[in-house]
């Protein structure tokens, strides 16, 4: 008897998460199996299983940074209001200050 | 794949009829033969263009001005390239091998997305381009969050959500050019002088989205009118805010229609650089990956372990 | 040619010495791995040297930070007149992070090298009776591990992965391995950091440890004829560059290109 990995998909648009394990022969009945232990209560869309002895871990010590990594994050870039506001009056210093039409701002994901 | 045809008019019709209700198809569904041609054909060339649009913004990193920006722009060419590691996956769900797409773009024959085909001169053009073409890619890859295809669809979510924060680099390095000194304005007016034409050429044609098969068959959602209205909404302003001139004298807005008036681009300039002979930047950053691809060919099979078509 | 307002410390002092060599190491280190971006092997691998090199870039500004340590009022402006304002000879890292990538073979016996020497470096720096050094000696021994175990991977694969692959990586590790010596050679006033206790160990006793660590590897892999002798000398082509003194591969060719920008707006915010 051997173990599987079972992975399975809540959305259409979620990733396929870990949730658990089962015991089974081989992968075609832990496939027939799975669809019970884990999804009973409709819990997904779709689903996986892998051998458990395939499913390799790594230290997870591996993944906390000790140095600060803010530069990769969204959080290493901040104060926006202040810097636009800095290259206004720069431009308006410039005699480049610029009031033509524009739309109404709306706000847009990515902006601060 | 089922053993079933790809070219089944009935259930073809009944496959547009679901994706009109919004459905999203999987890789082990079945699905039309132009179905998975087209999507290929635009999912390779997404992915193409971040590796390509890796290259023009790498030869930065030697030079940036400050530690914190180069390694900032390394971080963010990083990202790049992780999404051309993360799209390219999805073409080789539809059936095309990472490696063929890989040698045929280094081979020249590969497509990508006209922006990414032109040299840079200064750190203006990383501002341009972390800030202007990189938003305009996001307002397209926005708009491919609604894409019929799950695992394309699911792989945008994280790309999207990665622009966000280049959204920002590319603005923060923007807004210290135009408060910094003469130079370092000039530097930032003169390349957006540059990119303004290739930015909008990048949105395409105003192809009318019924007329638009990209459309028809769920691969994009939006026009490519549509998209270019939402970047000038979003970008004018911004450079204009900054004292920055844009370099269409027609270019403006109309609050009636909500809508932007411009110089129709040259269009048989987008076609000369897409599809004809590669500009000089491109053919000397091709040149240079076919040689290093070459010289590695030892390396491959350590790398990547043995190709799956040469072992069958 | 830095910001006219920004008095750089004095930096012929030993613990400044000591540091700019670790700090510049990582530098310049980081900047030639920052080569492979776009361009690696593979994607995978691409991401995996992109980290590297942001990793030496980022390792680099905190050590420039301790250079400091206080005495400069705008930090940032300050590591970028360190990282980037100086003249080519008062940087003092070792002449093999110079050399130029090569190819990936070369590139990956360098890393091999270099990762090895951190680790010993760092590890005895976590001893250092200066506070700071310690403690951010600490921090980098931690994120060093991903740089071991990614170098220690390719070694490995390459020695396995036939004739051509064990070749080329023995051609690399040939030209490393004797350059690498100069790694440690004595910055100025060794002696001073080493009796203050900054340096637990000076740079003959940290050549012993990383022999140790890295010969029985390479005698494992049937690279026993590399393993530079105790007493083996460094060759003059990449002697004396914690002295400052660099050849041609940063002189002309990383140190113009790496900080024109910077040179040619003094004062300039980026």
């Amino acid at each position: 008897m051997a173990t599987f990995e079972v992975f399975g998909r809540r959305k259409w648009d979620a990733p396929m998460e870990h949730v658990g394990i089962l015991h089974a022969p081989d992968a075609e009945a832990a496939l027939v199996l799975a669809r019970e232990t884990h999804f009973r209560h409709d819990e997904g869309v779709e689903y996986a299983v892998c051998p458990s002895e395939h499913f390799h871990t790594q230290d997870p010590t591996l993944l906390q940074r000790q140095v600060d990594i803010s530069y990769r994050l969204q959080s290493g870039y901040s104060g926006f209001r202040d810097k636009r506001e800095a290259a206004r009056q720069a431009a308006d210093a410039r005699g480049r200050g610029d009031l033509r039409e524009r739309p109404v701002p709306r706000r847009h994901g990515g902006e601060a | 794949m089922s053993a079933t045809s790809t070219c089944d008019p009935v259930r073809e019709e009944e496959f547009l009829a679901r994706l009109d209700e919004g459905h999203r198809v999987e890789p082990y569904e079945w699905m039309p033969d132009t179905y998975r041609t087209l999507n290929v054909k635009f999912i390779e060339m997404h992915a193409n263009s971040e590796i390509m649009g890796a290259l023009p913004e790498r030869e930065w990193i030697a030079r940036a001005p400050t530690l914190k920006r180069k390694r900032s722009l390394a971080a963010k060419v990083q990202d790049e390239v992780g999404h051309a590691h993360l799209i390219y996956r999805v073409a080789e769900s539809l059936g095309r091998p990472r490696r063929a797409m890989y040698e045929d773009l280094i081979a020249g024959k590969g497509r990508f997305h006209n922006v990414f085909h032109y040299p840079t001169y200064t750190w203006g053009d990383v501002a341009c381009i972390g800030f202007l073409v990189d938003g305009a890619a996001i307002v397209t890859q926005r708009a491919l969050l609604d894409t019929s295809y799950a695992p394309y669809a699911r792989v945008m979510k994280r790309v999207v959500a990665e622009e966000s924060l280049h959204y920002r680099h590319g603005e923060d390095i923007m807004l210290a050019l135009a408060s910094g000194t003469d130079e370092q304005f000039e530097m930032l007016q003169e390349a957006v002088n540059r990119w303004w034409e290739p930015i909008m050429h990048f949105f395409g044609t105003a192809v009318p989205a019924e007329q638009d098969p990209m459309i028809r068959w769920g691969v994009k959602g939006r026009s490519n009118e549509a998209s270019r209205q939402e970047w000038l909404n979003t970008y004018v302003p911004k450079m204009w805010d900054m004292g920055i001139d844009t370099p269409d004298p027609k270019l403006a807005y109309d609050p009636e229609t909500g809508w932007w008036d411009y110089t129709e681009p040259d269009w048989d300039r987008l076609a000369q650089i897409v599809k004809g002979e590669p500009t000089e930047a491109t053919a000397s950053r091709l040149y240079w990956r076919q040689l290093l691809h070459r010289h590695h060919a030892w390396l491959h099979d350590i790398i990547l372990g043995p190709d799956p078509a040469a072992a069958a | 040619m830095t910001a006219v307002d920004l008095a750089l410390p004095d930096l012929s002092t030993p613990r400044r010495q000591v540091l700019l060599a670790i700090a510049d190491d990582a530098l310049i280190s980081g900047h030639r791995a920052s080569h492979w971006t776009g361009v690696a092997p593979s994607l995978e691998e691409d991401l995996a040297f992109s980290t590297i090199a942001q990793a030496g870039i980022n390792h680099a500004d905190l050590w420039y930070q301790l250079v400091l340590a206080g005495t400069v009022d705008d930090v940032s402006a300050g590591v970028d007149a360190l990282g980037l304002g100086r003249e080519p000879d008062a940087y003092r890292h070792a002449i093999v992070c110079e050399r130029p990538p090569r190819d990936f073979a070369y590139t990956l016996a360098r890393h091999w090298v270099l990762d090895r020497f951190e680790a010993v470096r760092l590890a005895s720096l976590a001893d250092s009776t200066d506070r700071d050094v310690a403690a951010l000696s600490v921090k980098l021994r931690h994120e060093h591990r991903y740089h071991l175990e990614h170098a220690q991977l390719w070694f490995d694969r390459l020695v396995r992965g036939g004739d051509e692959p064990a070749e080329r990586l023995r051609d690399g590790l040939a030209q490393v391995l004797p350059e690498a010596l100069g790694l440690f050679e004595p910055v100025e006033a060794e002696d001073q950091a080493v009796a203050d206790g900054l340096l637990p160990i000076g740079h003959t006793q940290l050549r012993e440890r990383w022999l140790e660590s890295a010969a029985p590897l390479l005698e494992q892999a049937g690279f026993a004829d590399l393993v530079p002798a105790a007493d083996a000398a460094v060759p003059d082509a990449a002697a004396l560059g914690r002295r400052g003194c660099h050849t041609d591969d940063f002189v002309v060719d990383v140190w113009p290109e790496m900080t024109r920008l910077y040179r040619e707006h003094p004062g300039a915010r980026w």
